[in-house]
């Protein structure tokens, strides 16, 4: 039974995610003043279910010289790693209860990092070997702020999961809410941090090489991750909101995704050096500070 | 524990399913030698193109790795905080925090932290 309400709930994820990329495309065609996708069905609302379906329908390619077991099974990995995040989603249904959700969290998307690395690495291309080696050099860097801040908001939780989080307690966690946001863009490679795949210099970064289903799970993997970053940052700062109003976790995943959105089309790329730099010399300084100015808290 | 076992197994299964479909479906025109050739523009490609990457990045790495380690020291705080010593856990975490901080400095005065130099 379980087993099942996870495989649906695995499906309507990956629907999720195709649904997100046509919100994606329609908003930003409002912003460049066009229409976006709308010749499919009713105002292109079939559009990603057959985008899905051409992208499985196309051939599947390995290339010469690269290492095919590798080159097989970083998409794969991605999909799953993906999907296993979900895993720590609070539900209403329990579905699974889990203590430690911030800590698996934490654990897994370390390691996604390494379907970015095996992917770029083993397709034997300039590009994705580039793309990859700078992803993975952004996703570390940001990811000692990250983890650092994720550490902070589990002292002030006292806890170590996302569920005990649902109380008005949780105001006090604004003020890490800026960071928060920059620290998710670094991770889920989103503009203006999207270096793993800058199109301007590397052609498409460390997924050069890869065409029809393995390119679609690498796509599906990005933004599951994206949305849940933004379902982790509704469920932990905005939790407040839930007594007002029982929805207001969706709406709040649907500002941000579309806040996300909105970053990407606003901001142009920063520069590499510049991007390490603020990882290292202003974030991690900062972290650290609001973990001192957040002790006195508890006396 | 077991459970979370179970789901993850699903959910693979389901992505090689995914993959199964799309190679049912998937065209199978016959293969020409270009297709397999890494993306490049122009000229033939003809060797591995694994380039050696810098020290640099490698130091980062181990930056990197040392501070995580100390966070994940950090990781027991709440059992910590909320056990008999509440007061001492306080000022040793901020301790903690204050020598991060130092072996941060430390790291920006050798200059491992320069990505440019």
């Amino acid at each position: 039974m379980l087993i099942l309400c996870w495989l649906l709930h695995c499906l309507l994820l990956l629907l999720s995610v195709a649904f997100f990329t046509l919100f994606e495309r329609k908003v930003m065609g409002l912003f460049h003043n066009r229409l976006g996708p709308n010749k499919v069905s009713f105002i292109g609302l079939l559009q990603p279910l057959l985008d899905a379906f051409k992208l499985l329908s196309k051939q599947n390619l390995t290339p010469l010289r690269s290492n095919k077991f590798t080159y097989n099974m970083a998409p794969h990995m991605a999909l799953i790693l993906a999907l296993f995040v979900w895993l720590t989603m609070p539900t209403l249904y329990t579905m699974l209860s889990m203590n430690y959700s911030l800590v698996m969290f934490f654990c897994v998307s370390s390691i996604m990092v390494f379907s970015v690395l095996l992917a770029g690495w083993s397709s034997n291309s300039k590009y994705s070997l580039i793309g990859s080696l700078r992803s993975v050099a952004q996703s570390i860097s940001y990811e000692a702020v990250f983890s650092t801040l994720i550490v902070l908001v589990m002292v002030l939780l006292l806890s170590f999961s996302i569920r005990s989080s649902f109380s008005m307690s949780s105001l006090i966690f604004i003020p890490l809410l800026p960071l928060w946001i920059i620290c998710t863009l670094a991770e889920t490679h989103r503009a203006p941090f999207d270096f793993s795949e800058s199109e301007s210099e590397l052609v498409s970064g460390f997924n050069t090489e890869y065409s029809g289903a393995y390119f679609a799970f690498i796509f599906l993997s990005e933004y599951a991750v994206l949305l849940y970053s933004c379902m982790l940052i509704s469920m932990l700062f905005f939790s407040w909101l839930i007594p007002f109003n029982i929805f207001s976790y969706v709406i709040m995943t649907l500002l941000f995704s579309f806040l996300f959105i909105w970053i990407r089309i606003t901001f142009c790329r920063f520069r590499y050096d510049m991007l390490m730099m603020t990882s290292w010399k202003v974030l991690l300084p900062l972290v650290l500070m609001l973990f001192v100015c957040y002790v006195p808290l508890f006396i | 524990m077991l459970m979370v076992l179970y789901l993850v197994i699903t959910s693979s299964l389901l992505v090689i399913f995914l993959k199964i479909v799309s190679l049912m479906i998937a065209e199978s025109s016959p293969l020409n030698r270009e297709e397999l050739t890494p993306y490049e523009c122009g000229f033939e490609h003809h060797n591995v193109s694994r380039v050696p990457f810098s020290l640099r990045y490698f130091f980062l790495t181990l930056i990197f790795l040392l501070f995580d380690l100390e966070i994940v020291l950090m990781l027991f705080m709440p059992y910590v905080i909320l056990s008999n010593f509440f007061a001492l856990g306080l000022v040793l975490l901020t301790l903690f925090v204050f020598i991060l901080y130092l072996s941060l400095i430390y790291e920006w005065n050798d200059g491992t932290l320069e990505w440019l130099s």
